[in-house]
């Protein structure tokens, strides 16, 4: 790649500098206009409110702390739609980080190891991610709920009803988080596997001829050897921190203490045309979450453990 | 002797758990849609009356009437379908035209400023921002796009990971083939459209065919910015909310249901080996 400009043809350099040009023109106006106008905006939106309406009916408008001061007096308040969006909000970070990722993990393993009918698991495995999730939750919504299979399944079982799991205080949430972990293998699973696929089989057999057990192997020698995926994608989770949560606007609609701070935000706009509000909310949770994801950008590089092969 | 090789072939009692486990988990997954298929079948009655149990005769007139009967904000599920197809392939075709220009150009030719495009890759990945949405909707609705198949132009993300993988793959391409070309007479378009281009064929199709699922599943973008053009999924959805709950013809939704997914399962038995292989080759340390 160094030397490419020294290996062109003459002819090469005549009409270079327009063929560039005309190439990222539409790549870099998109990125000014959508990524650094947007980006930028939504600070702006953060520090404005309405203050008041003039006599034509366009709104006043005031800059300054007062949706970041708003925010926190309703944090404060115990029981508040915003407490019940974070909460919930680290749960399902949890549920992704400590749950769907190393089972993702292990699937991903077990797959590689040739479990038997691991083609046919491997594609059904991946299916959830390539399906709408307004598909699967309209499934999964009438396969739990009143009369459905699973609760004539438990009636016929235990002579009891099933409760109404997303029309719950106390089981909307779990309910939700039940089904994130149904459909939630496929994408890492791939990405696992195919880092599993690259590790060369003598390093494999070596650990074989030593008599290791699948615990021993998995740990000692394809944890190290799949490190980078494993820190890539744990470094994507934490990026979508804040971002995390279920498909809510499909199960609940953000009803029975379920909202995330993902969808207090879209609700904001949705269903009551609040910019300025919603966005003082996004830039906060952003700072908050900036020192984070590059701690731990820092400290995985620190940790690695990939090897040179 | 005897005894390593006993260790090697003895397949571990785990496996045999495991694979009890997957089944379990197979099942979970085939038999809703199993459910929901049979159901399609049922008249609402009949649905009302038996939700668990097989249907008594089978009967489609479900799939017909789901086109006609199933609306959203007055557009029909063939309008939907429509919805669907211009929003799903239009936006695939912005996103790797603008895709494929950037990262043909940063990953073969030398410029000022070329490094600085990566590294803007790389970092808009890691920037974890939070509700850009509130301001998204106000930038769209200044330009105009809101609410208009304008909104395509949206989708023309130049340097996102669409643009991670192309360079990869245009990186790796041997400089031999442009430099024949050029001593062929062929000028920069030239090359690019009838050398380069057809090699990376495969890559621009397996990551059109996940760009495109991408879209035809997406439901947040069309329920928010294209309020007039309900797609199949932001419908299916809509429709579910202007009836009331207790209303909804079920069969008829599960039978919507089942052919909003056909593109996409069609498309996933053709390309599933390169959707599956599609992933990042190293990772995103840079």
């Amino acid at each position: 790649m160094k030397n490419s400009r020294e290996r062109m043809p003459k002819t090469f350099r005549k009409g270079m500098v327009p063929f560039i040009v005309a190439m990222l023109a539409l790549p870099v106006c998109w990125f000014i206009v959508f990524y650094v106008a947007v980006n930028f905006n939504s600070i702006l939106l953060a520090f404005r409110s309405v203050a008041g309406v003039t006599e034509t009916g366009h709104p006043i408008y005031a800059w300054g702390l007062k949706n970041f001061t708003d925010f926190f007096r309703e944090f404060r308040k115990p029981d508040s739609e915003i407490y019940w969006a974070i909460v919930n909000t680290l749960k399902y970070f949890g549920l992704n980080v400590l749950l769907i990722m190393p089972l993702t993990y292990l699937i991903a393993y077990f797959l590689y190891k040739e479990v038997r009918g691991h083609k046919f698991f491997r594609v059904l495995f991946y299916t959830p991610a390539i399906l709408s999730s307004v598909t699967m939750v309209i499934l999964y919504k009438n396969f739990i709920g009143g009369y459905g299979p699973l609760d004539e399944f438990w009636f016929a079982l235990t002579g009891k009803r099933l409760p109404a799991f997303l029309t719950d205080h106390a089981l909307a949430t779990p309910a939700i988080m039940v089904y994130c972990v149904w459909v939630g293998f496929g994408v890492n699973m791939v990405l696992y596997q195919g880092a599993m696929k690259r590790i060369p089989v003598d390093v494999i057999e070596a650990g074989k001829l030593d008599g290791i057990r699948w615990y021993q192997e998995l740990w000692y020698v394809v944890t190290p050897m799949v490190w980078p995926t494993l820190s890539t994608t744990l470094l994507i989770a934490v990026t979508g921190l804040f971002n995390s949560g279920g498909p809510i606007l499909l199960m609940t609609n953000g009803g029975f203490h379920s909202t995330t701070i993902n969808f207090f935000i879209f609700n904001q706009i949705y269903r009551f045309g609040e910019y300025s509000y919603p966005s003082a909310v996004g830039l906060f949770f952003t700072l908050v979450s900036l020192p984070i994801v590059f701690g731990l950008r820092w400290l995985l590089n620190k940790l690695d453990r990939g090897v040179e092969y | 002797m005897t005894k390593l090789k006993r260790k090697i072939k003895k397949t571990p009692i785990v496996f045999y758990f495991v694979f009890a486990l997957f089944c379990l988990y197979a099942l979970t997954l085939l038999i809703p849609f199993f459910w929901a298929f049979m159901n399609t079948f049922k008249t609402e009655i009949e649905y009302i009356t038996n939700r668990a149990y097989f249907p008594k005769t089978l009967d489609w007139t479900n799939y017909i009437e789901a086109f006609t009967m199933l609306s959203a904000n007055g557009n029909n599920m063939f309008v939907m379908l429509i919805n669907s197809l211009w929003w799903s392939v239009g936006g695939t075709l912005v996103a790797l035209a603008s895709s494929t220009m950037s990262a043909y150009v940063v990953a073969k030719y030398k410029f000022f400023g070329r490094g600085f495009f990566y590294a803007l890759a790389l970092v808009i990945m890691m920037l974890p921002i939070v509700g850009a949405l509130p301001s998204q909707y106000t930038v769209y609705d200044a330009l105009h796009i809101l609410n208009t198949p304008g909104m395509l132009i949206t989708c023309a993300n130049g340097f996102g990971f669409n643009f991670i993988v192309l360079f990869g793959f245009f990186s790796a391409l041997p400089w031999d083939y442009v430099e024949a070309a050029f001593l062929d007479g062929a000028g920069h378009f030239r090359t690019m459209f009838s050398v380069m281009l057809p090699l990376a064929m495969p890559v621009i199709c397996s990551l059109g065919v996940v760009s495109f699922i991408n879209m035809w599943n997406d439901y947040n973008t069309p329920i928010l910015f294209l309020e007039s053009f309900p797609t199949l999924s932001s419908g299916l959805y809509l429709y579910q909310t202007a009836t009331m709950q207790h209303s909804v013809d079920i069969p008829m939704l599960f039978s919507g249901v089942i052919m909003s997914m056909i593109p996409v399962v069609t498309l996933f038995c053709f390309f599933q080996n390169s959707i599956m292989n599609l992933s990042f080759n190293g990772g995103l340390k840079g």
